[in-house]
């Protein structure tokens, strides 16, 4: 008990969806009066209805408890809250219920480079964004050889950052940070910039700290392998839930099997709104039939969405969205993309098939998910906050040629066309 | 609660005391009001011809324009005080209060890129604004003290009075009453943008209704009433009677008006502290 740093009780952060307000002064005290009052609102959006502008929980009922000198990771798929739950701990945020005790002083890193004024020089923004980060002009007076040292930066220290190069301005803000004497560290998606060999130093940087100065750390990031590198110990969320709280390696493959899980099609009647029922979602082969795993990369895969269409307006789409294991988006797909007049939904059933491309995707895992929406006014079917998910296995046919066989590395692995001219050159 | 107990150093909570001004951690965090000034006077004027100057040459064009408009073809009294000292003073106090208010009110739209990435407290942004802006008041305040002192050497020596060691005090007087009204807009614009231009405006306006380019003496007893309400214009005059023992401000009107800036600053902290929390779901 005595070692415990972080104890957060029952905290809910509650995000009103869309717009806040429809931002003229005049319309919302028309709609808040309207809701007084207990008459239609009529500033709402045609099939809006009043509870849309409510919202949801991103945070729901959270509990948990943080040892000193743990390393957690915090991981689950976009939109399950794992960003609102740092900031909410950073306190840039304020949740709407519960309450969190902490001991010791918090440094976040949110975001490199927070504050950095562009017509400053790097010594300048040195001491502003330590300020910033909570640190005295002292403790930077003594620690500024290092975190330029640390930088790279060296002559150019005294030069405007606008002048910098991006590679310089985050090393730069990196090495702020990094200095940071704080008992806990809060570090969110801090390593998605900067190249590779930055990225290993920060890595190994942030290691370092938590190791042999027993520093706690709270890191979220969608590299599992970053993760499973740096943190001992892992948080599960999904739809603002701690659905698992264990070791880091029980929580990625928590994570990777939670994702494919998810739903099964008992419950799609639950996609039941007043523009459509979402009878079917499924992975077809050419043919017709329900698609056999793993599929290789040649097969022909297709997503099948079959729609019972209650209500036509104009601006509805509908496709699916496409993420890979780490929960990176592939792309969005939607029916509209291939425009054409007569390839618009009509009322009652509608099968609309869409293609996976060949050649494309890499071998592994991939999940697909359900999205609806009409377009730039209001999604029906949200793919990353509650949508039925489809799992994809790639595995084999990457090429016809017998120089690519095996997994390359990459997000994608596409044939693409080469020309070789030789004939009739010295 | 366990939490009620001494282990833990900071306890987040959804409802926090929306009066609290939590002064230790604002010392605490005294380097960081000290280099959010510097970074707001260093880089107004980079890249620019004149730099500082320009906060000088400002109030001395003004001061030039108001005299022609005012003395010369309006021919608006002065209350038998030196043209050049009554305009100068008028415009440097305007403008420091304008532009302190303008700044208050605009405080969560130009910090929201760090407001919205690591915690402070918030309150160190609006009391850098008010030092900045004193430094940028003081440099100006200073011409009008040598215009002053110049008048003193030449046959106003009656100036000198006691009373001048009391303008320390109605300068906290103005700074607050600024803060106070620019805090409680603040909050609002964050919501709906336009009002910050809508502001701008009615500042620029509000200029006539207030006694800078004239003495109150000057209003006829008809309107005197709107602008005795005008809790600036106490200020104003206040700040007059003290350089140059004239004008027609009240003990009533003083006491209207620090009780106006009162409510100004509790009500523009109140809404500044509920609106911190807050406000990055929403802009």
């Amino acid at each position: 008990m005595e070692d415990i740093v972080i104890k957060a009780e029952n905290i809910g952060k509650y995000y009103r969806l869309g717009q806040i307000n429809t931002g003229m002064f005049y319309l919302d005290a028309k709609s808040w009066i309207s809701r007084k009052l207990g008459i239609e609102d009529k500033t709402l959006k045609i099939g809006e209805s009043a509870g849309d502008r409510n919202g949801f929980w991103a945070l729901d009922d959270i509990n948990f408890e943080i040892e000193q000198g743990d390393r957690v990771g915090i991981i689950g798929k976009n939109g399950a809250g794992k960003s609102t739950l740092l900031k909410v701990i950073s306190r840039v945020t304020a949740p709407t219920k519960g309450r969190i005790g902490i001991r010791g002083n918090v440094a976040s890193l949110l975001e490199v480079g927070t504050g950095f004024h562009h017509d400053m020089t790097g010594r300048e923004n040195i001491y502003l964004n330590g300020a910033i980060l909570g640190m005295k002009r002292a403790e930077i007076n003594e620690k500024i050889d290092d975190i330029i040292e640390f930088s790279e930066i060296n002559e150019h220290i005294d030069t405007p950052v606008k002048r910098y190069s991006s590679g310089m301005y985050v090393r730069l803000a990196f090495a702020v940070a990094a200095s940071l004497d704080s008992d806990i560290l809060i570090a969110d998606e801090v390593l998605a910039v900067g190249d590779a060999e930055f990225q290993k130093r920060a890595l190994g940087r942030m290691n370092e700290l938590s190791s042999r100065q027993g520093r706690t750390v709270l890191f979220v990031s969608h590299r599992m392998n970053a993760v499973k590198s740096l943190c001992r110990t892992g948080m599960l969320l999904d739809k603002g839930k701690i659905v698992l709280r264990d070791e880091i390696d029980k929580c990625i493959t928590g994570y990777q099997s939670h994702l494919y899980e998810k739903k099964s099609f008992e419950d799609l009647s639950h996609y039941d709104n007043e523009f459509f029922e979402l009878l079917e979602f499924k992975l077809v082969d050419q043919d017709g039939h329900d698609l056999a795993m793993p599929v290789e990369n040649h097969d022909k895969a297709f997503v099948r969405i079959e729609l019972n269409m209650k209500k036509i307006h104009h601006a509805f789409t509908t496709g699916y969205a496409i993420y890979n294991s780490e929960g990176i988006l592939m792309y969005w797909s939607y029916s509209v993309d291939d425009y054409d007049e007569n390839n618009n939904v009509k009322m009652g059933r509608n099968v609309l098939t869409g293609e996976i491309p060949n050649h494309f995707l890499n071998e592994g895992e991939y999940y697909i998910y359900f999205s609806a929406s009409l377009h730039y006014i209001q999604w029906l079917v949200n793919p990353e906050v509650d949508s039925p998910c489809l799992k994809l296995y790639v595995q084999g046919g990457l090429s016809e040629s017998p120089f690519w066989t095996m997994k390359r590395p990459g997000v994608c692995a596409p044939v693409l066309k080469w020309t070789v001219n030789n004939s009739g050159l010295i | 609660m366990q939490f009620k107990d001494s282990k833990w150093d900071t306890v987040i909570e959804a409802k926090q005391n929306p009066l609290s001004l939590d002064l230790k951690q604002i010392i605490e965090y005294r380097d960081l009001v000290i280099l959010f000034v510097r970074r707001d006077i260093a880089t107004t004027y980079k890249q620019t011809i004149l730099g500082p100057l320009w906060y000088l040459f400002q109030p001395v064009f003004t001061t030039v324009m108001f005299m022609i408009v005012f003395g010369h073809v309006a021919r608006i009294g002065t209350d038998d005080i030196p043209p050049v000292l009554f305009y100068s003073i008028g415009v440097i106090l305007w403008s420091f209060f304008s532009s302190l208010l303008m700044c208050q009110a605009n405080v969560f739209s130009s910090n929201k890129d760090i407001f919205g990435k690591v915690y402070f407290p918030r309150l160190t942004a609006p009391i850098s604004i008010i030092f900045s802006e004193l430094i940028k008041f003081l440099l100006q305040f200073g011409i009008f003290v040598l215009i002053f002192i110049v008048y003193l050497f030449n046959g106003y020596a009656e100036f000198l009075s006691p009373g001048l060691l009391l303008i320390p005090f109605v300068l906290l007087w103005l700074i607050f009453m600024a803060t106070g009204i620019g805090l409680m807009v603040s909050s609002v614009t964050t919501k709906y943008r336009d009002l910050a231009k809508a502001l701008e405006f009615f500042i620029s306006m509000f200029m006539y209704a207030a006694p800078v380019v004239y003495p109150l003496s000057e209003v006829s007893e008809r309107f005197r009433i709107f602008f005795v309400l005008n809790p600036v214009t106490a200020v104003l005059e206040c700040f007059r009677s003290l350089c140059f023992g004239t004008g027609g401000v009240s003990l009533h009107m003083v006491l209207y008006s620090i009780g106006c800036t009162l409510i100004f600053v509790l009500l523009g902290v109140f809404l500044f502290n509920k609106n911190e929390k807050v406000f990055v779901d929403v802009i």
